[in-house]
């Protein structure tokens, strides 16, 4: 078997971190999930018709491309995710 | 026709080292930093999109021939055509323009109409000119940005020392160049030709809307509260008039040739007509002279900066006594001013909300150009409370959810708007 030390090295530092908020979006309680990596972030969402995906350097504006589907609007998205860590 | 200019010189603005155009790019960097975005996108919206230096001849009526310098800056056009005033001002220069065009877009962003940021200057007194000189400047700058305002482009709107009038110059300028009338070419014209009902008191309203909900925050009624003024031009005269219906107090009011108090009460009107007869407010009878540093200091529920920028600043934020400091004014208050408000528990309504007005009834005088329709004053004041209402709501929102200041959370929301606009349109080419 070949080994790539780059990809199955420990790293010594987490490369990603994920975060899990609820949502309650038109009387419905959703699970977002939000990655953090290096350079910027990932957002799901469970929507009736599938997961919905939005990727950005800011968090927000990928969670707002994630609840988009959904109806939800920039401000509904900032108010819904409260503070956020730096990427 | 009198051009009001509601520089406010009794007692000097205090120093700062921060000029608007500092001023702005700090709160467009806080907000940048707080949406975490890319830098790219960043990049793009920190600069203006495109910027006009024009420097043209004007015979004055001596017979001598000046030259004057005016700018137009367009600082992004992501959700729609440029928007922003025209000011004649002799402190007018190119870098005050970019500050002034930058918060534009990000007032048309957090109130949500469809317009980008813009704005010009032209370097001179007004107040110097006579109305054959000031038409020449108006008429001939116009002639300068043939080809750069229109109205899918850049919509010009009036600003400090320019008013309905030079709009209607300007609009007949550009009328002539195109060979049929073009009202949408800018706003705040006289109702007679296309202007809005309700426009000359937009702003001045809108200040009215969004001081009375935050002090209805603080549990305390527009009705009876005691308020100082700071500026008795376009903006200030119309929120001093209407905050006066409504029972508010007015304590004192300052403006470029001086200030006025009297504990019990001011009547605007009467100092409207003693501003007519005498080109200032001061000297009013029943008044006692008051100055800007004592207005600024002064106990009182509600102040207005309804004047020029920088006037509260980081070596005089500690003397505001008022609960609530509504800006009227563009850029009244200082990056550095702002922690020692909230430190000192004064609660501000930033000016790309509490001035929004203005810029609201001139989206709805372009609406009404575009459709040749107009609206009655009752629907221009019943839908300019909508709209402005619906962004005071917003920023408190996200101001709670997020933990942050009010100015913050304005900022954050029209900036996301206009870096989502950005992205959504992709790149050309």
């Amino acid at each position: 078997m070949t080994r790539t030390p780059e990809l199955d090295a420990p790293a010594a530092e987490p490369t990603f971190e994920v975060i899990r908020r609820f949502v309650v979006v038109r009387g419905v309680r959703r699970p977002l999930r939000l990655v953090r990596f290096a350079k910027g972030w990932v957002a799901s969402v469970e929507t009736e018709s599938g997961p919905s995906v939005g990727a950005d350097h800011s968090p927000y504006l990928a969670a707002r491309r994630a609840l988009e589907p959904l109806g939800v609007d920039l401000v509904e998205t900032l108010t819904l995710l409260g503070p956020m860590p730096r990427a | 026709m009198t051009v009001t200019d509601p520089r406010v010189e009794a007692g000097g603005r205090a120093a700062s080292r921060l000029s608007a155009l500092d001023s702005a790019l700090a709160q467009f960097d806080r907000a940048a930093d707080h949406l975490q975005l890319a830098p790219e996108t960043r990049a793009i919206l920190r600069v203006p999109k495109r910027e006009w230096t024009v420097n043209f001849p004007v015979t004055m009526d001596d017979g001598r021939v000046e030259v004057l310098t005016g700018y137009r800056v367009q600082h992004n056009v992501s959700r729609g055509p440029a928007k922003g005033g025209i000011r004649f001002h002799p402190a007018a220069d190119l870098d005050e323009v970019r500050a002034l065009a930058m918060w534009m877009t990000w007032k048309c962003a957090l109130v949500d109409v469809p317009f980008g940021g813009a704005k010009g200057g032209v370097t001179i007194d007004p107040r110097a000119l006579s109305q054959g000189e000031l038409q020449r400047v108006t008429r001939r700058f116009a002639t300068e940005l043939q080809g750069i305002i229109g109205p899918e482009t850049d919509i010009p709107a009036p600003d400090v020392g320019t008013n309905a009038q030079v709009m209607a110059w300007l609009m007949d300028t550009v009328s002539m160049h195109a060979g049929y009338t073009v009202p949408g070419v800018v706003t705040g014209k006289p109702v007679d030709l296309g202007g809005s009902e309700g426009r000359a008191d937009a702003t001045g309203m809108g200040v009215m809307f969004t001081a009375e909900r935050a002090l209805a925050e603080l549990g305390v009624s527009l009705d009876g509260a005691t308020v100082a003024v700071q500026g008795f031009g376009n903006v200030g005269e119309a929120a001093a008039r209407l905050i006066h219906e409504r029972g508010g107090r007015l304590v004192a009011i300052t403006d470029v040739g001086g200030g006025v108090a009297n504990p019990d009460g001011l009547d605007p009107g009467r100092l409207l007509a003693h501003l007519k007869e005498t080109g200032s407010i001061a000297g009013a009878p029943g008044t006692q002279p008051i100055d800007n540093p004592a207005l600024l200091a002064l106990d009182v529920d509600l102040l207005v900066l309804a004047a020029l920028e920088g006037q509260v600043t980081g070596a005089n934020a500690h003397t505001v006594r008022a609960r609530v400091l509504a800006e009227g004014a563009n850029g009244p208050v200082t990056p550095d001013a702002d922690p020692i408000l909230a430190e000192r528990g004064v609660v501000t309504v930033p000016d790309i909300l509490c001035n929004a007005g203005g810029v609201i009834v001139s989206y709805f005088e372009w609406v009404q150009n575009l459709q040749s329709f107009a609206w009655p004053a009752d629907e221009v004041a019943e839908r300019l409370r909508l709209v402005i209402g619906r962004a005071y709501d917003q920023v408190a929102e996200m101001r709670d959810a997020q933990g942050v200041d009010a100015r913050l959370a304005a900022h954050a929301i029209a900036v996301g708007r206009v870096a989502e606009a950005q992205q959504i349109r992709g790149r050309y080419p």
